[in-house]
């Protein structure tokens, strides 16, 4: 419960205005996210348009969760915001992509030890997945799952 | 694209809601695929390119069925939720921590 602890102590009795105020940008932004995706009030203006650019933004998340991970398994992989062209599974490819990856998880050992470690997990669990058949479902459905991820990262960084 | 005078609010506003907005799009598109018929049959029915939508495809070579890899989308973005709300809020106590001790 480590990470509730403090709000109520700097958040919302307003000894913090800069807290207080970044509260209440994120509970606007919910409010438009909510109002942006119902069925019922996403057919007006403005927030049709909201839900039109909100959409393409999830479309191009999604397309790019397929590609990274096409690269990720060795497919040169191309991501449009309809479609993801995948090519041929090359070893050579996948050997260059994850080892970039080893040496961004490198960069980072003495920024974020854990996220050096998570990154080395990472590629340790997906080489042993393309080893099995797979590493095809999880390329397909991490579109959706894409979009999970960048959400959430999103939603982290806001 | 700043929306406010202050830079930082304006970002933490406009990544805040692309975030919830994708979490939620997603969450409601799933959904649909479990309890609206319409939509599911529109979504097994729509082929791009000749080209089967992503969980028709899993669902024609595997165990799993479109509704049950829906079901984990929408656990997949509960799971996001929380865990970005709770390393967001342990990142912001340690800057705030960081802040009161400079002081």
């Amino acid at each position: 419960m480590s990470a509730f602890k403090n709000i109520s102590s700097t958040g919302s009795n307003g000894d913090n205005p800069l807290t207080k105020k970044v509260y209440i940008a994120v509970l606007a932004a919910l409010a438009l996210a909510v109002l942006a995706n119902l069925p019922i009030t996403n057919q007006f203006f403005p927030f049709n348009l909201i839900f039109a650019i909100g959409t393409g933004g999830r479309a191009i998340c999604h397309e790019l969760g397929h590609a990274f991970f096409g690269w990720v398994f060795g497919q040169i992989s191309i991501p449009t915001p309809m479609l993801t062209f995948p090519f041929e599974r090359e070893i050579m490819v996948q050997l260059v992509f994850n080892g970039g990856l080893l040496f961004f998880a490198y960069w980072l050992r003495d920024k974020s030890r854990e996220a050096c470690y998570g990154i080395i997990a990472f590629v340790a669990v997906m080489g042993l997945i393309s080893l099995t058949p797979y590493y095809e479902y999880i390329g397909l459905y991490m579109g959706q799952g894409g979009e999970a991820l960048m959400g959430g990262i999103l939603l982290y960084i806001g | 694209m700043r929306w406010h005078k202050d830079e930082k609010l304006s970002n933490c506003f406009l990544y805040a809601f692309f975030g919830i907005f994708i979490l939620l799009d997603s969450t409601l598109f799933s959904y649909n695929l479990i309890y609206d018929s319409a939509a599911f049959n529109s979504y097994c029915g729509k082929s791009i390119f000749g080209i089967h939508n992503d969980f028709t495809r899993i669902a024609e070579t595997t165990d799993f069925t479109v509704r049950s890899l829906a079901l984990l989308n929408i656990m997949n973005s509960i799971i996001a939720i929380i865990a970005a709300v709770w390393l967001g809020l342990e990142a912001g106590n340690k800057l705030r921590a960081e802040d009161l001790a400079a002081k």
